[in-house]
């Protein structure tokens, strides 16, 4: 089942009244998002990935285009009854203690106060900040603050989360804590979708991702599909291949690097690794293991960035 | 409806605990406290009235009663200081809640942007009636139980007062939602308690000023579009007691007995002018 679906969703700022200035935030970005999948949005500063997460709940419209969000049409109550999001850049009022914003804002989301408590106080637990319950969060952290919006997030038991760099301010610790909380959730059958421009976390944790640079969706798939990449294999071997042998193989297969025990080979296809695997086999030679190295996706985002700016 | 009492709730925990509530509330306190201790009828005639010892009216000259006039005086003061205070106390709290960081925070809660803007609108003009009425209520106790006088024209102001702040306040909410800035909304709204006082007496001044039918009657205009707010005091202050010289009545443009007139307009004047600060709402990008 989608969850997302947005097609050519485009949105233009329009500002200053004498000398007018235009900023398109978004062009044209279709995108689907299936349930129960850790959808990741990647791109750079200023890509427009938060515009995006304010179009579909409603603190921004869009210029052009449309969106159905839990099959409820852009703008529609029921879509914010159902989904938890985590702004960026949040500021929760800091006259109130951790546990009365949670109560504030869970009233605000129509929730019955009655059931609201227990909630509340199994939530803070859920996101290590038990203790600071009851202190005022002029006095938390920025991490802190993180956790408690997460737990804000979660009040209503949303079927879709939005998070908005969540792990912004975050020490590495509690990165993994939600990273495996998000896992948790996933699990339970929730759709996340992560707007993020650190790379290696949402590598770790999303199912698919799509890359947003100046607006334009450049490139959408699962993390594989997007750092694999195709060709590249390394051989792990018991003993150093023999100079012999390696003029051999370079001969047969063009691009081989080498590397004490470490064969690197650029092969075109699996046939032709699995040829590189009986010629080495047949010189009896042992494989202890091969990679398919990837890229990481930092590499192939840092590539795809500069393929557009060209 | 759960969610809009959420942001009442809100609003008036934030007025609590940012001070301002409180502080009104001692403030209005030390005055009854005041007067409490001060005020009482003389134990020599049993009939005038003395402040901390010191005689300051006798009950009845002329077939006036003084002690009516003295709670006019006061109702006067008052409402115009419940203005300024009202205004510095609740002006931030439009810019505040569409802040960045903040407005994301309720604008993707379930309920519309009218419900949302008007629970918090109705936050924060409550907590100011809240002690409009408490500040009423006490100082109609003291005159009652000290002076044996009870006048429920100065009771019923505290609805006209809070309704009053109500139609004050559109101005400085239009201003903070379109600018989003508190001392924009401070300076509009205090620019428009001046404004239209001197609006009020226009005949008197500004007809003077300059003597051009087209300006007389833009004048005209701007008074009625905007809300009357010294015709609307002056109109709930004859029901607490009269000025009993018309020449003294007409140079201060007081009616001589209650008119619903300077409501009707200023309701409309004031709807107008939150409609179109919702209007705006609704359509902007946060
Ligand atoms: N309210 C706004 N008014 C004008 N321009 C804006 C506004 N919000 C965002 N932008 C611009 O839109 C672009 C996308 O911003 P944003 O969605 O915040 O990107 P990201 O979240 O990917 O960093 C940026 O160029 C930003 O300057
Ligand atoms: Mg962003």
């Amino acid at each position: 089942m989608t969850v997302v679906h947005t097609e050519q969703l485009s949105k233009t700022y329009r500002s200053g009244i004498v000398r007018r200035s235009e900023v398109n935030a978004l062009r044209n970005v279709s995108l689907e998002v299936g349930s129960g999948e850790i959808f990741g949005l990647l791109g750079p500063n200023g890509a427009g990935k938060t515009t995006f997460v304010k179009i579909l709940l409603n603190v921004s419209f869009p210029t052009l285009g449309s969106a159905t969000i839990l099959n409820e049409p852009l703008g529609s109550i029921n879509i914010r009854k159902r989904s938890g999001y985590l702004p960026e850049n949040h500021r929760y009022p800091n006259f109130l203690t951790g546990l009365e914003t949670l109560m504030m804002f869970g009233r605000i989301h129509g929730l019955d106060p009655r059931t609201l408590k227990d909630k509340a106080v199994s939530l803070l637990q859920t996101v290590g900040l038990k203790d600071w319950a009851h202190h005022k969060i002029k006095k938390y952290s920025k991490g802190m603050l993180q956790r408690l919006g997460l737990a804000q997030a979660l009040l209503n038991d949303p079927e879709i989360l939005f998070l908005d760099e969540p792990t912004d301010g975050v020490d590495p610790v509690g990165r993994k804590e939600i990273r495996d909380l998000l896992r948790d959730l996933r699990n339970q059958g929730k759709t996340i979708f992560l707007n993020s421009h650190i790379l290696s976390e949402v590598e770790l944790i999303s199912d698919r991702v799509a890359i947003l640079n100046k607006g334009e969706v450049i490139k959408v798939g699962t993390v594989d599909s997007i750092t694999r990449k195709e060709d590249e294999y390394e051989f792990h071997l018991a003993d150093d291949v023999s100079s012999d042998v390696l003029s051999q193989i370079k001969q047969v297969y063009g691009q081989v690097e080498q590397d004490g025990k470490l064969l690197r080979v650029i092969a075109q296809s699996s046939e032709q690794m699995n040829k590189v695997i009986d010629f080495l086999r047949s010189k009896n030679i042992l494989i202890q293991s091969i990679v398919h190295r990837k890229s990481t996706l930092e590499e192939s985002f840092i590539e795809l960035i500069k393929a557009e700016q060209a | 409806m759960r969610s809009a009492l959420g942001v009442i709730r809100y609003t008036t925990l934030e007025a609590i605990r940012k001070g301002t509530l409180i502080a009104y509330f001692i403030i209005g306190t030390l005055i009854i406290l005041v007067f409490l201790l001060g005020i009482r009828l003389s134990p020599e005639d049993g009939t005038s009235m003395e402040f901390f010892g010191n005689k300051v009216a006798t009950r009845e000259i002329m077939g006036l009663d003084l002690v009516n006039f003295w709670l006019l005086q006061l109702y006067g003061s008052a409402s115009g200081a419940i203005m300024l205070f009202g205004l510095f106390g609740t002006a931030g709290m439009i810019p505040s809640f569409v802040e960045k960081g903040t407005a994301e925070l309720f604008l993707s809660k379930p309920l519309s942007r009218a419900s949302l803007f008007i629970s918090r609108f109705t936050g924060a003009v409550g907590g100011i009636s809240l002690n409009i009425v408490f500040f009423t209520i006490g100082m109609w106790l003291v005159f009652g139980i000290k002076l044996g006088v009870w006048n429920w024209g100065f009771l019923a102001s505290a609805f006209f007062t809070s309704y009053i702040f109500a139609c004050f306040f559109s101005v400085a909410v239009l201003s903070g939602i379109i600018t989003q800035s508190t001392a924009v909304a401070i300076i509009m709204g205090f620019a428009f308690s001046l404004f239209s006082g001197i609006l009020e007496t226009r005949e008197l001044v500004l007809y003077k000023a300059w003597d051009n039918a087209i300006f007389h009657r833009t004048l005209d205009v701007l008074y009625y579009i905007t809300p009357q707010l010294d015709a609307m005091k002056n109109s709930a202050g004859t029901l607490i007691g009269t000025l009993e010289i018309p020449a003294a009545r007409r140079l201060a443009n007081i009616p001589e007995s209650f008119t619903i007139l300077p409501f009707v307009y200023s309701t409309l004047s004031a709807t107008a002018l939150y409609s179109l600060s919702i209007w705006y709402f609704k359509r902007k990008d946060y």
